[in-house]
């Protein structure tokens, strides 16, 4: 079992710092290339939207992420101390609309929900708390 | 993240290197605006070096398509990596983009005729008539067929059945013309098939339900299997054997349908060494005036004539078909699928009986079988021999007037045509 916690600030340059982090614990664990892309795309989308919409301050705030890592389960939790939002019910995004029409909202999580197993949600003493689960198979197709 | 900029005739070639997510994003897009505003709407965005891609980074390339579309110009993308790539087709944006192999490709399908015909004039092969310009750009080589569904007899007999309906996916027709309906349920259409063609994947329907108006199916994704149902159908091979140009000398009137046809005949017999007399058309055309007709009643065993005789007989055809008496839709845009038939030809006459019905080709007529979509003018986008981008545009931006089978007198000033060198039926 492999386990890593990373403290982040609510700034957009912490997005590039987690990506490297994530990229030195996909290295040392001999992870494929795809699970770094998919679980960097994710976090890049999920904290963008933490660190856009969460807060309804300019205060600065805390956002922990933790990685673990057992067998062939890759588990990470996002907690922020913002506005109570669950992604899961963002509406998706209409994929069959002509260009002109074709809006871009909701388009992110829908990303997250198709490159990730899992995603659950939950509210817990004033936190959002969001466990996102990844197989990781070495399936190019996976 | 890194942004070099190369200009070639007029598209503006960018190349990134680095990350395409939200970090970024705000400074590429600032930097692809200020191109636009320097006047570059043709871009062209080299991707081979951006391994990542989020979806801040589809929204800058959705806005910045968005804007060059509405100035009449375009974003490709070219060389763009497995990864990327998954994420655009995951979203849903794959078919928003148009995505080459090769930076080359890209520029290419930019190309407007003058540069197809500086660059390589040897790909363009013009030919001057009595009735006007064609120009020839080659496009490929694989001996095209023409397919043919159902029975025309049961058709001319007004005796078709519901076991005459043959069902077939859209994307096998992407070019045809025949009578059919489209529907879920057989009873949905049955009733009141009508005269029906597909062009570059679209379908035009005209319900033979009194109304005289059509059905229009632009199918929004790639993915999804539409069926269309025939009791009668050609569909022509989806690629073309070459792309013409064809300007008439006499651009006040235009020149008929069946004086065209007769101009490809003559050099179809003189360049291509195996034409076998019969020829695939599909045509983007500005018209002089149409001259239409149309069938008023489903060709089906309830409506079947007393008389036992074709609908086109002298006692039927005033209940069964409309006929155009003046020439209307004066200076319109009309999409044509057809085909046409030279004397002689290499044909068995069942062959030419199964496509025409008639044993006047064995008598030495030539013989034409065209639907038409008429719409308001609508100018080309630009002069080029992107037949299927322009037929495109005029589906997106035209007004619709009516579709109509073509009778020969019918007149057109110029055209962009896909032409297939017919080798086989089947």
């Amino acid at each position: 079992m492999e386990k890593k916690e990373i403290i982040l600030k609510n700034k957009l340059s912490e997005i590039r710092r987690i990506s490297e982090i994530i990229e030195k614990f996909c290295e040392n664990n001999n992870l494929p290339m795809r699970i770094l892309f998919d679980v960097n795309l994710s976090l890049d989308e999920l904290l963008t939207n933490i660190i856009h919409y969460g807060f309804g301050d300019e205060k600065e705030h805390t956002i922990i992420v933790k990685l673990s890592l057992s067998e062939n389960i890759l588990e990470i939790t996002i907690e922020d101390d913002g506005k109570a939002f669950n992604p899961l019910n963002a509406k998706p995004p209409n994929l069959d609309q002509s260009i002109e029409d074709k809006p871009i909202g909701g388009l992110g999580i829908y990303l997250v929900k198709n490159l990730m197993t899992e995603i659950n949600y939950k509210r817990l003493k004033s936190k959002n708390i969001l466990v996102l689960t990844k197989i990781v198979t070495n399936n190019l197709k996976e | 993240m890194k942004l070099k900029f190369e200009c070639n005739k007029g598209i503006q070639i960018v190349h990134i290197s680095g990350k395409l997510d939200s970090f970024n994003s705000q400074e590429i897009a600032d930097k692809l605006n200020s191109q636009i505003d320097k006047g570059f709407f043709n871009l062209i965005l080299d991707l081979s070096k951006v391994d990542y891609l989020s979806s801040m980074g589809i929204r800058v390339l959705l806005t910045l398509k968005k804007r060059v579309y509405r100035l009449n110009g375009d974003v490709k993308l070219s060389c763009v990596q497995p990864y990327p790539l998954n994420i655009l087709k995951i979203s849903g944006f794959l078919d928003i983009f148009s995505i080459y192999d090769t930076i080359n490709d890209a520029e290419k399908s930019f190309a407007t005729t003058e540069q197809i015909e500086m660059e390589d004039p040897k790909n363009i092969e013009t030919c001057n008539t009595r009735i006007g310009v064609f120009k020839f750009l080659k496009r490929n080589n694989n001996p095209s067929k023409i397919k043919i569904t159902g029975s025309n007899i049961d058709f001319l007999y007004a005796r078709c059945s519901e076991e005459s309906i043959v069902s077939e996916n859209l994307s096998n027709m992407k070019y045809s013309l025949g009578i059919g309906g489209l529907g879920e349920k057989i009873e949905d259409y049955f009733n009141c098939i009508g005269e029906l063609m597909t062009i570059a994947g679209t379908v035009v329907w005209v319900p033979t339900d009194g109304h005289n108006i059509p059905d229009f199916l632009i199918p929004m994704n790639e993915n999804e299997e539409i069926k269309i149902h025939t009791v009668f159908n050609i569909a022509l091979d989806n690629t073309f054997d070459e792309i013409v140009r064809f300007e008439a000398d006499n651009q006040k009137d235009g020149v008929t349908i069946d004086a065209i046809y007769d101009e490809l005949f003559s050099i179809s017999r003189k360049r291509i060494p195996d034409f076998k007399g019969l020829l695939g058309l599909v045509m983007r055309a500005d018209v002089g005036a149409i001259f239409g007709a149309g069938i008023k009643r489903a060709p089906i065993q309830n409506n079947t004539p007393e008389n036992k005789q074709m609908i086109t007989h002298r006692e039927n055809i005033k209940e069964w078909l409309n006929f155009q008496v003046e020439l209307e839709h004066k200076n319109t845009t009309a999409l044509i699928v057809g085909v046409g038939l030279d004397y002689p030809s290499k044909f068995d006459p069942s062959q030419i009986q199964a496509i025409f019905n008639t044993d006047l080709a064995t008598k030495g007529s030539k013989l034409f079988h065209n639907h038409a979509a008429i719409f308001k003018f609508l100018p080309e986008i630009k002069t080029s021999y992107q037949l299927e981008n322009e037929i495109n545009n005029v589906f997106k931006n035209g007004d619709f007037i009516s579709m109509q089978h073509l009778l020969d007198r019918s007149t057109f000033k110029k055209g962009i045509i896909g032409l297939n060198y017919v080798q086989e039926i089947i």
